[in-house]
């Protein structure tokens, strides 16, 4: 089991793999394809909207955050700090760049069971050690069905399946005056300056390296 | 190529980098004065600079707050406490051609265009910090740029913390707020303004000993040592300073602990103090006066306090760098 909410991998197969923890024994995890999630990134903290496609959106606010999950018919949020979407907005804008491009989403959800806290089986009864059993059969089965899903959904989608993909478009508030400073002509005075150090260079060099 | 825009309720500060690598900085003071058609002679004769527009005649920039003395007025600023209003035309006019003459023509269609926009104020959620945005946008678009906005204080954090990989607490004590940013290895873990900068000095100075704020203002800018107030004046100013300071310092400790922060954080981290307001004599010194006093309570270790550089372009330099990093 993993330390925080959120965990998030890129599979094998080039989907990004994203777990949440449900409670102290189970986690959740959906896949989805960059395309999902490339919508979602960067949203803008200050217009309190949701940013992101049809089955994956972040909204950033000035104190917190939330993330809304689209699956199999429902739809599930997340409440979290401001700091937690700060630190999966740039996990996910990291594995972004690695993932492939053009995949189909799959559907499925895997649930995972952390038996690890049980402290001694040998006190279970038959009937806790049954139902155990049946979770696990139960996780290892909804394993194979994505295993067996995966190879189909490895195709590339079309232009015209791409162009079908919705995004969340924010609404235009407030009315704003267009080209200003066209009626003004005239003269003022700027104060200049000039600094020799390289040193905004060095700092955008260091910058990139650290956001990468 | 790219530039930084500081969009400051007292300065407007473009900064681009030049061919030899040097940055190269221009300011304008974010203010004007309209004065009717009849004073063009008089401002000829005195080679002041102005702008026509209808029947009217309007200073810009730096010259406008000294003019503005010469004919016993107060200069308008487009800016009031950080933001712009929807409803004052005639500024948001002015303030579109004072970006358009510091930024000049785009070196190429569409250069990027980094400008700051201030976090949302914690003590008044009832401005309008998307309007602002939006209309600065729409500037820089009409302007041939391509804008996109960054937090004003976490550029202090990306032209001041360099040597320490991007991490620090940011406080741009600018004229019309205050800008915070915490930041962990460049990664914005808290942010948020106060609507207490310079002009709240300034206001609550002049309140206190009966005189105007621009007097308060002119008073400041002359430049006095907070740390040893030779008059009345400087006396007022320097308990609103105090004032000031212990507001942040309080508002930074209970929004890192509302956030539960404590965990992300594990060394000292430094303070960058930044902005025209922090320009007083010995501001630094006294900040940490103040803050010595409050450090126990503090909710994470500082390895130090220091200036920023150059504490009126750090921002502009600061968002240059952003634009810079995504070239």
């Amino acid at each position: 089991m993993f330390p925080n909410l959120f965990h998030i991998a890129l599979t094998e197969e080039g989907f990004i793999s994203f777990s949440v923890r449900s409670n102290e024994n189970r986690s959740d995890q959906y896949f989805f394809t960059k395309e999902d999630i490339l919508p979602a990134l960067d949203d803008d903290p200050t217009d309190g909207e949701w940013s992101g496609s049809e089955v994956f959106s972040m909204k950033r606010q000035p104190n917190k955050g939330a993330v809304r999950i689209y699956s199999q018919g429902h739809t599930v949020q997340w409440l979290v700090g401001r700091q937690e979407i700060e630190i999966l907005n740039a996990q996910l804008k990291a594995l972004c760049e690695e993932a492939t491009v053009g995949l189909e989403r799959p559907e499925t959800v895997v649930i995972h069971s952390d038996f690890k806290k049980v402290t001694n089986r040998d006190m279970l009864s038959s009937n806790e050690m049954l139902r155990e059993i049946r979770t696990i059969i139960r996780e290892e089965l909804n394993k194979c069905i994505l295993a067996l899903e995966a190879p189909s959904v490895l195709r590339k989608m079309d232009e015209e399946k791409q162009s079908k993909q919705k995004t969340i478009i924010k609404p235009q508030e407030t009315f704003i005056p267009s080209h200003l400073a066209d009626g003004l002509e005239g003269t003022m005075s700027i104060q200049g300056s000039e600094h020799k150090s390289l040193n905004a260079l060095e700092a955008a060099k260091k910058l990139k390296e650290i956001k990468k | 190529m790219s530039v930084g825009l500081d969009v400051g309720t007292m300065n407007l500060v473009a900064a681009r980098q030049g061919d030899g690598g040097e940055i190269g900085t221009k300011r304008v003071r974010d203010a004007f004065l309209d004065l009717p058609a009849s004073s063009k002679k008089l401002l000829k004769l005195s080679g002041a600079d102005f702008v026509e527009r209808d029947d009217q005649l309007l200073i810009v920039g730096d010259a406008a707050m000294e003019m503005a003395v010469m004919f016993n007025r107060e200069a308008r600023r487009p800016l009031q406490k950080g933001l712009v209003s929807s409803q004052d035309l005639d500024s948001l006019e002015i303030v579109a051609y004072m970006i358009k003459s510091i930024l000049g023509e785009p070196k190429k269609a569409g250069e990027c265009c980094y400008y700051s926009i201030p976090a949302s104020p914690i003590d008044n959620a009832d401005r309008d910090v998307i309007y602002h945005k939006r209309l600065f946008e729409r500037i820089l678009t009409d302007a041939g740029y391509t804008p996109i906005s960054g937090n004003e204080a976490m550029a202090i954090i990306y032209s001041q913390t360099a040597s320490e990989n991007f991490s620090g607490l940011a406080l741009s004590f600018g004229s019309g707020m205050t800008n915070i940013a915490l930041s962990n290895l460049s990664i914005e873990c808290l942010s948020f303004s106060l609507e207490h900068g310079g002009d709240w000095i300034d206001q609550g100075a002049a309140r206190s000993i009966g005189a105007t704020a621009s007097a308060m203002c002119a008073a400041k800018e002359e430049g006095f040592d907070l740390l040893s107030p030779k008059n009345r004046v400087e006396e007022a100013l320097s308990f609103y300073y105090k004032e000031l300071v212990e507001y942040v310092l309080d508002n930074v400790a209970r929004e890192f602990q509302s956030r539960n922060l404590s965990m992300s954080i594990r060394k000292p981290l430094p303070i960058i103090i930044s902005g025209g307001t922090s320009l007083a004599g010995n501001f630094v010194e006294f900040f940490a006066e103040v803050f010595d006093k409050k450090a126990d309570k503090f909710p994470f270790e500082v390895s130090e306090i220091r200036h920023a550089d150059d504490p009126l372009n750090a921002v502009a330099i600061g968002l240059l760098i952003q634009a810079m990093q995504e070239e």
